[in-house]
């Protein structure tokens, strides 16, 4: 069990940086990412929320979920398969909003299925972070 | 990690002396390969044993990797994902060569003469062929579309399906093996997404991802004949997602009727083997990824996509029902019966172990430490035609 993490982990650095001050942690909520809804003023962007919506355990189980189940059609190394190459360089210009949507929801009429009821959209944000970020080899 | 590396070459040294100086012989027909899909690495095991005897590593991206044994069981040709071609001595525990054929591969096939390897690919697409003893290249199809369920033909032939084109490709090498003789099936069905071809060499089914059904090939029509078989399934139901595609491969004709994985719905379908005609579904627990008939036929097991993936059933092929409900390990991706039906064994990727089943009393009978593996290939696919 152990060893599944290292694996995954010798392959890539894990990063936990950032997201934390994005999102409100709204599991499965309304269709579209929605920003902390502040009550207050703009200074709330100051005082980030308390906790991570995804945590580091939780972070660990989606890279293996990328490394895995996603690999099984974009390769493990994500130069594609019958799925398209999705590396850091193949996704540059995109914006991780637009990812985590089509992680969601899927492509119609593709192979891509709607990964939405098994991950929150914050844990969808953080793949599409997640698959941007050039890993150390 | 460390752990796992030190027993990894506790396991390499003593199989490496035993082969290397001769003093002990010993047959390879009890002998099998493991994927160990993230660290581009095989396990040789030992089917009497219970046990691996070594590992060889530097395969490469073994993701859906799979793999083919030459007619004598000493050699395993390993397909990568990378566009790598492996050939393992499985005897002697070392990688004998290896080579690039292509961008992006999916699998591959040899000749029934064991004289040519068949790759499928994904990128730039088609089928490339190679000297089995070299691995130098002797053919190179381009077909414009990535193909999948590539299957050896007897006659030196081979066949494979075309993902974006939907056809399927019928190669003759009999005559020049640097020149084959090429007939192409059209309208096989949208985006096929596997495929098999049946042990008797007969029958190549081809398994749909953009539509409903399947289509099955005879090919001892001439020329071939081709048949839509199940159009209808699920045309009423909404499609369920699809976390993992289906395999055909592996499969066996159970009885009278195929058994096949249904798409986007959580179903294991029956057809008459004759008339292609459903005659029943079961429900399962999850979508169908192997629909594996055990040797004799009177069992199927059947493993399933993520977040069932710590499942596998078995379904009687008398009566359709499902007799057990097994929870083997996290993560079963594949399951090998032993030639003859007694064990089964299943890679559990995320517990990095392959567990041994009796394959009639459902009791573990042990388990192997691998990591992340994948496909289980025993030595005697090396007799059957269509692996």
């Amino acid at each position: 069990m152990a060893d599944t993490g290292l694996i995954a982990a010798a392959c890539v650095v894990v990063m936990s940086v950032g997201l934390a001050a994005t999102f409100a942690p709204s599991y499965r909520s309304p269709p579209a990412p929605s920003p902390a809804v502040d009550t207050g003023a703009s200074a709330a962007a100051a005082t980030p929320a308390p906790a991570p919506p995804v945590s580091p355990a939780r972070q660990a189980e989606l890279e293996h979920m990328v490394i895995q189940d996603c690999g099984s059609c974009h390769g493990l190394t994500m130069k594609g398969g019958l799925g398209k190459p999705i590396t850091p360089g193949d996704l540059a210009g995109f914006d991780p909003e637009g990812l985590a949507a089509i992680i969601l929801d899927g492509v119609p009429g593709t192979a891509m299925p709607p990964w939405r009821p098994l991950i929150s959209e914050p844990e969808a944000l953080w793949i599409a972070e997640y698959l941007m970020k050039e890993k150390t080899e | 990690m460390i752990r796992t590396t030190l027993t990894a070459l506790a396991l390499i040294a003593p199989a490496a002396a035993l082969a290397q100086d001769g003093s002990t012989l010993r047959g390879t027909g009890d002998l099998g390969v493991v994927i160990e899909r993230a660290t581009g690495s095989v396990l040789v095991v030992d089917q009497s044993d219970r046990a691996a005897l070594c590992r060889v590593e530097g395969l490469g991206d073994l993701s859906h990797a799979s793999l083919t044994f030459s007619p004598d069981e000493r050699y395993a040709y390993v397909f990568g994902r990378d566009g790598g071609l492996s050939k393992v001595d499985i005897l002697a525990c070392t990688l004998e060569n290896r080579i690039i054929q292509a961008g992006n591969s999916i699998g591959g096939a040899i000749s029934d003469d064991g004289r040519l390897i068949a790759v499928s690919n994904y990128e730039p697409g088609g089928v490339n062929v190679f000297d089995a003893d070299t691995l130098a290249p002797v053919a190179e199809i381009p077909m414009g579309s990535k193909t999948v369920g590539l299957a050896d033909v007897p006659g030196s032939r081979f066949i494979v399906a075309t993902w974006d084109d939907g056809e399927a490709w019928l190669l003759d090498h009999s005559a020049d093996p640097a020149n084959p003789q090429i007939t192409r099936i059209p309208d096989v069905g949208a985006n096929p997404y596997d495929a098999l071809l049946t042990s008797d060499g007969r029958t190549y089914i081809v398994g749909l991802f953009g539509e409903k059904g399947l289509t099955t090939i005879d090919l001892w029509a001439d020329p071939p004949a081709v048949r839509r078989i199940l159009p209808d399934y699920g045309k009423n139901e909404p499609d369920l997602p699809v976390y993992k595609m289906p395999h055909l491969q592996g499969w066996t004709l159970a009885g009278a009727t195929y058994a096949l994985p249904a798409v986007g719905l959580h179903q294991v379908l029956w057809a008459d083997a004759a008339s292609g005609q459903e005659i029943g579904r079961t429900d399962v627990a999850g979508q169908p990824v192997f629909v594996t008939a055990r040797p004799d036929g009177r069992e199927l097991w059947v493993n399933f996509a993520p977040p069932d993936n710590g499942k596998v059933q078995v379904i009687d092929s008398m009566t359709h029902e499902v007799k057990q409900t097994l929870e083997p390990g996290r993560g079963v991706l594949h399951m090998e019966f032993t030639p003859r039906g007694r064990e089964v064994w299943m890679s559990a990727r995320d517990d990095d172990r392959v567990v041994i089943y009796d394959s009639r009393t459902y009791e573990k009978l042990g388990e192997i430490e691998a990591k992340a593996p994948s496909g289980i290939f025993f030595t005697a696919r090396a007799h059957r035609t269509g692996l």
